[in-house]
């Protein structure tokens, strides 16, 4: 006769008493502007709601920038150490950081990943939640080959389209949008399948080209880094979370859509 | 808008260079080549404490862009 016990293996750190998943017990000893245990046991559900999703070993890097200064929002979620390794953000000067999120100015201010996109090849996904409205040609992240030729990135409204480019040499997936707000997802599976762009969950366009070419460069946030000798799309957006990794099943992005507007429904960011 | 004007040495030797462990300077031209510096309050307040305090000095001129291509 065998006996099954059913039991499932977590890792779990205990902090003040208290019990945190291991990877958030590490961001909460990373990012010291996290004292609030409301705000941990948010952020606590946030990281098991993704571990229990599967979608956590498929995200690389994740930053939540709502501490209010460069130091405390530079913490990559997945991996908190303050190393280029571990894609900890860098900031230019001309930001604005504040409780609701990093305020670009839409001239001069941009975010280095420390990311090589090249990593994620094929198979990717990049999430930005952007707390304003404004109409232009920004990018909220950003890579590419040259100016519009093999492009990693969201635009969120250029005269009310979204744009969306992911390694497809001179075209990028767009729809019309009329508000720039909200939670913006930019996907692909595998070279062959396409890819998809979301916002708010939703999907809101498909395109079926195949996967171009690599793009050997860092990923930055709120412009676009065009190989690594210039740097357009400067965003005067306020953005609240950013994510990057690997492809995602439309499944998974709905999840993943959940789970951060619920993050940021509890800190009274959510758009939608 | 409005930026500091900086010389091109100034911007070249300060260029990517870190004020503190997470910020770094970053200059870009205008329409005319003219190189600024865009500082936020809070940048502001870091620059005030570094040897580049100086650069707080100078006055606020106003900007324009070059222009862009395209962006889709």
């Amino acid at each position: 006769m065998k006996l099954s016990l059913g039991i499932t293996v977590r890792d779990y750190s205990v902090s003040n008493g208290v019990t945190y998943d291991a990877d958030a017990l590490a961001y909460f000893t990373a990012n010291t502007a996290i004292t609030s245990t409301a705000d941990k046991n948010a952020i606590n559900t946030f990281y098991l709601g993704l571990k229990s999703d599967g979608i956590y070993t498929k995200i690389k890097a994740m930053y939540l920038p709502i501490w209010g200064s460069a130091a405390t929002c530079k913490w990559n979620l997945v991996n908190p150490l303050d190393t280029d390794a571990a894609y900890r953000l860098v900031f230019s000067t001309g930001f604005t950081f504040s409780s609701s999120g990093v305020l670009g100015n839409g001239a001069s201010s941009y975010i280095d990943t420390k990311y090589n996109i090249n990593g994620i090849g094929t198979s990717n996904h990049g999430a930005v939640y952007v707390q304003t409205n404004i109409d232009g040609g920004y990018n909220e992240f950003g890579a590419a080959t040259a100016v519009n030729v093999l492009v990693f990135s969201i635009g969120t409204r250029n005269s009310n389209i979204s744009y969306n480019g992911n390694h497809v040499s001179n075209s990028s997936l767009s729809y019309s949008n009329t508000d720039g707000k909200g939670l913006y997802i930019n996907k692909r599976e595998s070279s062959t399948t396409g890819y998809k762009a979301f916002r708010n969950g939703t999907l809101k366009a498909t395109d079926s080209s195949s996967y171009g070419g690599s793009i050997n460069f860092n990923l930055y946030l709120m412009a676009r880094n065009v190989a690594g000798s210039s740097i357009i799309a400067y965003t005067p957006n306020k953005d609240s979370f950013f994510s990057f990794g690997d492809g995602l099943t439309d499944t998974e992005v709905g999840n993943l859509s959940t789970r951060i507007n619920t993050l940021m429904t509890y800190f009274g960011l959510n758009t939608y | 808008m409005e930026g500091r004007i900086v010389t091109n040495d100034q911007a070249e030797q300060l260029q990517g260079v870190f004020i503190d462990d997470d910020t770094f300077f970053n200059f870009v031209q205008d329409i005319n080549g003219v190189y600024f510096l865009f500082l936020s309050e809070q940048d502001e307040q870091d620059v005030a404490q570094t040897e580049y305090a100086p650069l707080l000095q100078i006055p606020l001129s106003p900007y324009t862009p070059p222009p862009t291509p395209p962006i889709p």
